[in-house]
């Protein structure tokens, strides 16, 4: 089923802009309601992913515009949800401090603008290129690649400070 | 290119493969010899793994379940989606019907008319001669006429003539042919008119007669 198939990146895409696991699955079901009611207009000039993941896109552009677009996020949700990695039991060294570059990046994304932190969330997460990033976000080559510079720089200066302590 | 400000520009779509390959190639001899921005390199790989390990979605149990109940208002019921279906079944019944009809009004004029038809152009065959000289535009003349056209050519036409009049035949324009021409361009006429009118040929015969310059069209005699 076309959903299953593309779930998770949808769901995904829609995080990468909003950044919470529950409006994220909320917006990823419109997409697919979206999707349904407009199945007629698509063209093949794109894939049937990019089309999706640029329905997504642009509904939780517009879902951050009408919530504003730098609201912090509703309490630790967003933190909560980000953080679900499989852990080992207990509370190791390597742990502690891979805990502590978890929080200290998803702060640094929280901070992100969402065009931001959708740039680098769909390159380097979902392994998107650059103008499939274009094409989803509707924004030219060379603002992804303007995007992406800059919130790697940003988030890589949390690496090093990491690093550092 | 060994600004390190212009290759730190360039180091993530580097790393993407998004550069063309002659750039590509400049970000990389530039890196080779240039600690700090292989270093630069190195820490957007190993943010790249980190973002990765970071940005997981939980199992979506039931979100399927979830987008099918959300879009079940939205489906056609069944009920409406067999009217359709029977529509379109009826649509395409319609035009194989016509089609039916159509075929059988062609076989049924063909049986009742087909004896008529067949006098009638049996009948136009016998009295009109066709005649046509290559390239010629000018309309059939009938075998009277040819007659006329002159001794040699009146005594091709007579000839035909005996063959039972089945051949239906020739502009033959002979003026500027020699007399040698003639006699043997109606010599061999001849022959053709005889060899196929004594049954060995096919219901319809055309061929060139170079010698005459004419296209010569031979009908079986049809009474």
């Amino acid at each position: 089923m076309l959903v299953e198939r593309y779930q998770h990146r949808v769901v995904r895409v829609a995080m990468a802009v909003v950044h919470n696991l529950d409006d994220a699955l909320e917006l990823a079901q419109e997409t697919f309601v979206r999707a349904y009611e407009n199945l007629a207009k698509f063209e093949s000039r794109s894939s049937l992913s990019t089309w999706l993941y640029r329905i997504a896109a642009n509904l939780a552009i517009d879902f951050r515009r009408r919530e504003g677009r730098h609201t912090v996020l509703r309490g630790e949700e967003g933190e909560i949800e980000l953080n679900r990695l499989p852990s080992e039991r207990g509370n190791s060294f390597a742990e502690t401090a891979r805990n502590e570059l978890n929080q200290r990046l998803n702060k640094a994304l929280k901070e992100l603008t969402p065009e931001h932190r959708a740039v680098i969330l769909l390159r380097e997460v979902e392994g998107l290129s650059y103008d499939e990033i274009g094409d989803i976000l509707q924004c030219p080559r060379g603002t992804v690649m303007s995007r992406l510079h800059y919130a790697r720089n940003r988030l890589r200066g949390i690496l090093k400070d990491v690093d550092k302590d | 290119m060994t600004s390190c400000g212009e290759v730190r520009l360039l180091l993530g779509p580097f790393d993407d493969g998004e550069l063309e390959p002659n750039e590509m190639e400049d970000v990389a001899f530039h890196v080779v010899g240039c600690g700090e921005c292989k270093a630069a390199l190195e820490d957007y790989r190993a943010l790249g793994v980190a973002l990765r390990s970071v940005v997981t979605v939980p199992p979506l149990d039931n979100f399927a379940q979830a987008v099918t109940a959300r879009l079940a208002p939205r489906r056609i019921p069944v009920g409406a989606r067999v009217a359709q279906w029977w529509n379109s079944i009826g649509r395409l019944a319609s035009v194989i019907e016509f089609a039916g009809v159509a075929a059988a009004t062609a076989v049924l004029t063909l049986l009742i008319a087909g004896p008529d038809v067949r006098k009638f152009v049996t009948h136009r065959a016998e009295n009109t001669a066709v005649s046509f000289k290559a390239g010629a535009t000018t309309p059939a003349r009938p075998v009277q006429a040819i007659a006329s056209a002159g001794p040699g050519v009146a005594n091709t036409n007579r000839n035909v003539a005996a063959a039972d009049g089945k051949l239906a035949a020739a502009d033959v324009n002979l003026a500027n042919v020699d007399d040698q021409g003639k006699i043997e361009a109606a010599s061999d006429l001849q022959e053709i008119v005889s060899e196929l009118g004594a049954g060995h040929s096919p219901s319809v015969a055309v061929w060139n007669e170079p010698r005459t310059d004419t296209t010569v069209v031979w009908v079986p005699d049809q009474r």
